[in-house]
């Protein structure tokens, strides 16, 4: 599951970027972020022995973003590209299964007079709580 | 003679071997271009004023979710219909119960389509479909009215 957690910094999809705000276009920014989670499972087998490996990858965006921008009053993620997939392939006595969803978000600037707004929410100094 | 010998050779050598080869999926942008409220993948939102809201600030309306599945062919290489654009869902869901944003946004691919991207044998072909089984989640929330105290001192950043 691809997730921003509990992070005090909006993580935003769409054209809208605030509470009332107009849709608009998404600002230009510096800084992309990428982050990816996955499952996949593989397994190959022979005359004598069958190998497998399973790999299960969390959402590290959370933590990403608030090490970046979650200490400051300006920070703000755009997602860029939010792509799902899943894909199977086998061949023979090899089989590969993978299930993925990947982001990609810019870190957009807020106006300065952002920074005068009362602080982030209490609860969302955790930046390491990542749901999967 | 020999030549059609050594074709029949290749064809029974080649046969099980495509039998048994495959591959199959599907991939999918999603979008919310013609969303009017705020979504947001994590816990925070601003408002106008560039205040941060967060779960405290928020009432709960309810859950939005979309569930979709999309198809790929050529194994996976072209995805009719995408991207999925999920603006026309969290618009009504929102609206239906007067939230203001959608926050907590998670994408889940479920394991739903194993069997059609992994069909033996026809997966073998390019016109062979794939999916993706795709779950898309979040709350649907609206400010809390602040307590007088809070809103003389509230917001000074306007």
């Amino acid at each position: 599951m691809m997730t921003g957690g509990h992070v005090p910094v909006p993580i935003l999809l769409g054209p809208v970027r605030c509470i009332g705000c107009e849709p608009g276009v998404p600002p230009s920014g510096a800084t992309t972020f990428r982050d990816e989670v996955h499952y996949q499972y593989m397994v190959g087998g022979g005359a004598t022995y069958t190998a497998w490996e399973k790999q299960r990858a969390r959402s590290m965006l959370a933590r990403k973003v608030f090490a970046a921008v979650g200490r400051s009053c300006q920070g703000e993620l755009r997602v860029t590209n939010l792509k799902a997939s899943a894909f199977d392939i086998y061949a023979l006595v090899f089989a590969f299964y993978r299930v993925d969803v990947e982001v990609e978000a810019i870190a957009a600037v807020m106006p300065p007079e952002a920074c005068a707004a009362p602080a982030a929410p209490k609860d969302g100094a955790n930046a390491g709580e990542d749901k999967e | 003679m020999s030549r059609l010998a050594a074709g029949l050779m290749l064809g029974a050598v080649l046969t099980p071997v495509a039998a048994t080869t495959g591959c199959a999926g599907a991939r999918v942008n999603i979008t919310a271009e013609r969303a009017r409220f705020p979504i947001s993948m994590s816990d925070a939102v601003r408002d106008k004023s560039g205040e941060l809201y967060g779960p405290p600030s928020f009432q709960r309306l309810g859950t939005f979710s979309v569930e979709a599945t999309k198809i790929g062919i050529l194994y996976s290489a072209v995805a009719p219909g995408s991207p999925l654009d999920i603006s026309d869902a969290v618009n009504s869901q929102v609206t239906a119960v007067q939230g203001e944003a959608v926050i907590r946004l998670s994408v889940t691919v479920s394991e739903g389509c194993a069997f059609l991207n992994s069909f033996p044998v026809l997966n073998a072909l390019p016109i062979w479909p794939g999916c993706v089984p795709i779950t898309i989640e979040g709350e649907i929330v609206r400010r809390r009215p602040k307590p007088p105290a809070a809103q003389q001192s509230g917001v000074s950043g306007d």
